[in-house]
């Protein structure tokens, strides 16, 4: 059995390999700037790193939602930079292989593996490696490294700061 | 020289007459002085026979009484003293005094023996002859008084006579100077009056209407007849511009009698228009009157009418009192429950806040459970105890989820109830106070409709007023009409008599212009 982790974006549903899955967490806030990539909603400091949340109604071209508050996102498995933001995480769903129904052709984007026949409308199974283009993903990298330089340069010159006013 | 003469006459004439008067008064003097004396010498000489009486016969009433004899005696003297002119007049006079004063103590010291009962005595006394004595010699003084006395009469009364000569002689000359002088004076005022004639016969031609012009009498004199006759020139003079005047006024006076003959004309015949037009007034104000009246009979019915609705508004207008009192309570009511309802929408939102923490709990409780049945897709015993716990968590967020959603949706369905209940209690407020507003307009409009029915009423008695003061006012322009009826008459009459007088003042300047002296001026 295969677990699935059943995600909604808009009206689509889509599924994740579990395996491939870090962790879920609900969307903290998000800090942006100036001149970011369209494909970014912002990011945010998850431990030293800072990390960049990618709608994936922006990856498949969809129509989404909003950014909200405590929005579902996903930490993919290797992905140390994005964090995939989905409407709603409805639950992780165990299937058997003879379920899946591999799609052979690419249909509305390259990332759609399979398709899966859960409740009344159909579920596409996505492969995370597919989600981003390589120029996408270097992207998302410069643009992570740029905002994580820039602030580590703020927050010397704050320390600087505090130094001098406590001297 | 005349009047040398004249002044020497007069002199001479006054000399003789003042001569005259003192011979005259001499002569009355002396005359005077002789009766002075005797009547002293009379009255002492009776004393001393009154004193010999009573000596003799004792009689009282034959007792002297020596103090007026003495007053009188003295006085006479006195009198005769002051009339007499000659000093030795006065001596003598002064003499009888004395004597007259002896001879009456002599007597009043006989008296006095007498009386005193010494009759002997006062006999031997009397017999002594000193009382006698003095008698004689004041007969011989008063004598020697007399006799001067007369004789200064005499040479008094010889200088009348030769006065009263002179006095014809002087008199006889003064006529003959008189009728002189008379004769002379006459000449020389019938030579000053000369001028006074030339006047004289200038007046006559003036009154005579003959104006000389330039011909008047010229004298050089500068007395009185001068002066009268420059008088009478300028007087002529005047006169004759003064004619010439009343002619220019004459014709002035003829021109205004004709003009105001004219005026009269235009004037009665404005008048009979007016008549006319007083006529049309006054039948017009009788028309007035009788509207008047009827208009002041309708309205006072509009009044009673106005009066009984007046009441209703006000008894509508206490209903609707009650009715927006009524209306206020049931708004206080549903105050409060709109009141109550917000308390009631705070709680639910209280609650609902709640729901919402409560929801995010089980939002992250399934983001655990979801993680835990991530780590239980793993192998191991781990896993399995993950899958147990993502299992029960998923049973826990799913039961807090649908007692959210129960929560949630029963919150919706108070909501939707607290909703309905507030658009109730607005809708019930807003048709409230639709009501009281309904109430309070209809309040006004009901004050409104009282105040205008009140205004009407006032309205309509200030009509009946004026409608009453409107026919007094016509009573008096009709009695105002019938005093210009009697005016305009009596402007007619007037106009009548004006005629008249211009006809007499037409008449008057006929006889002016064919009166003589402005003929005269004409001509």
């Amino acid at each position: 059995m295969i677990p699935l982790l059943l995600v909604r974006v808009g009206e689509s549903r889509y599924a994740f390999y579990g395996r491939e899955i870090d962790e879920v967490i609900l969307c903290p806030h998000l800090e942006t700037y100036d001149g970011q990539s369209e494909l970014l909603d912002g990011l945010f400091r998850l431990g030293e790193s800072w990390i960049a949340v990618v709608p994936l109604a922006r990856l498949l071209d969809i129509p989404g939602s909003e950014l909200g508050h405590y929005d579902p996102l996903i930490l993919l498995k290797g992905e140390t930079v994005m964090a995939i933001r989905v409407d709603k995480v409805e639950g992780v769903q165990r299937m058997g292989i003879d379920e899946l129904k591999p799609l052979l052709s690419v249909e509305d984007g390259h990332a759609r593996a399979a398709r899966l026949d859960l409740g009344s409308e159909p579920v596409y199974l996505l492969t995370s490696a597919d989600l981003l283009l390589a120029t996408e993903r270097k992207v998302l990298h410069r643009s992570t490294e740029l905002y994580a330089q820039r602030q580590a340069r703020a927050e010397e010159e704050l320390e600087h700061l505090k130094g001098e006013t406590m001297s | 020289m005349l009047l040398t003469a004249l002044v020497t006459f007069g002199l001479a004439t006054v000399l003789t007459l003042v001569s005259f008067d003192d011979a005259i008064s001499h002569s009355e003097n002396s005359r005077s002085v002789s009766a002075q004396v005797r009547h002293a010498e009379q009255l002492l000489t009776l004393a001393v026979s009154q004193e010999r009486g009573y000596l003799y016969t004792g009689q009282n009433e034959l007792l002297p009484d020596i103090n007026e004899t003495r007053r009188d005696v003295l006085m006479a003297l006195s009198e005769a003293e002051e009339l007499t002119t000659w000093p030795e007049q006065d001596g003598r006079l002064r003499q009888m005094r004395e004597l007259a004063t002896k001879r009456l103590d002599t007597l009043e010291k006989t008296v006095a023996l007498f009386e005193a009962g010494k009759t002997d005595e006062a006999r031997v006394l009397v017999e002594s002859g000193s009382g006698n004595q003095y008698m004689l010699d004041f007969h011989r003084e008063a004598e020697d008084i007399v006799l001067t006395e007369r004789r200064l009469m005499r040479e008094a009364n010889q200088s009348i006579s030769q006065l009263s000569g002179s006095l014809k002689i002087l008199i006889v000359l003064g006529i003959l100077a008189l009728v002189v002088l008379s004769f002379l004076w006459l000449r020389m005022v019938r030579a000053r009056l000369a001028p006074l004639e030339l006047c004289v016969e200038r007046a006559r031609q003036v009154a005579n209407n003959n104006f000389p012009g330039t011909d008047l009498p010229v004298v050089f004199a500068d007395d009185e007849v001068g002066s009268l006759t420059g008088s009478l020139n300028e007087m002529t003079s005047a006169l004759y511009r003064g004619a010439t005047k009343v002619e220019a006024v004459r014709e002035q006076v003829q021109l205004t009698a004709l003009s105001l003959s004219d005026r009269v004309i235009e004037q009665s015949t404005a008048l009979t228009q007016l008549s006319s037009g007083i006529q049309e007034i006054s039948a017009t104000v009788q028309e007035l009157n009788l509207s008047a009246s009827q208009m002041s009979a309708k309205v006072k019915g509009l009044v009673d009418g106005a009066a009984s609705r007046g009441k209703a508004g006000v008894r509508g207008l206490n209903a609707v009192d009650e009715s927006v009192k009524a209306t206020a309570k049931v708004r206080d009511q549903v105050q409060s429950v709109a009141d109550f309802t917000v308390h009631l929408n705070e709680k639910a939102a209280q609650v609902e806040r709640i729901v919402f923490f409560v929801n995010e709990l089980t939002e992250r409780s399934n983001i655990l459970s979801i993680n835990a049945a991530l780590l239980a897709a793993g192998s191991g015993e781990e896993s399995a105890a993950f899958g147990v716990l993502a299992e029960e968590m998923q049973k826990l967020t799913s039961r807090s989820k649908d007692s959210t959603l129960e929560i949630h949706e029963t919150l919706q369905t108070i909501r939707s109830q607290i909703q309905r209940v507030v658009m109730a209690t607005e809708e019930t407020t807003k048709q409230v106070e639709a009501g009281d507003n309904a109430a309070q307009q209809a309040a006004r409009s009901i004050r409104v409709l009282k105040d205008t029915v009140d205004e009407g009423n006032d309205t309509f008695l200030q009509i009946v007023a004026a409608v009453r003061q409107q026919n007094q006012a016509l009573e008096q322009v009709e009695q105002a009409l019938v005093a210009m009826r009697e005016s305009a008459q009596l402007v007619e009459e007037g106009s009548l008599s004006l005629k008249e007088d211009a006809a007499v003042l037409a008449s008057l300047n006929l006889e002016l212009k064919n009166s003589d002296l402005l003929k005269a001026v004409r001509s």
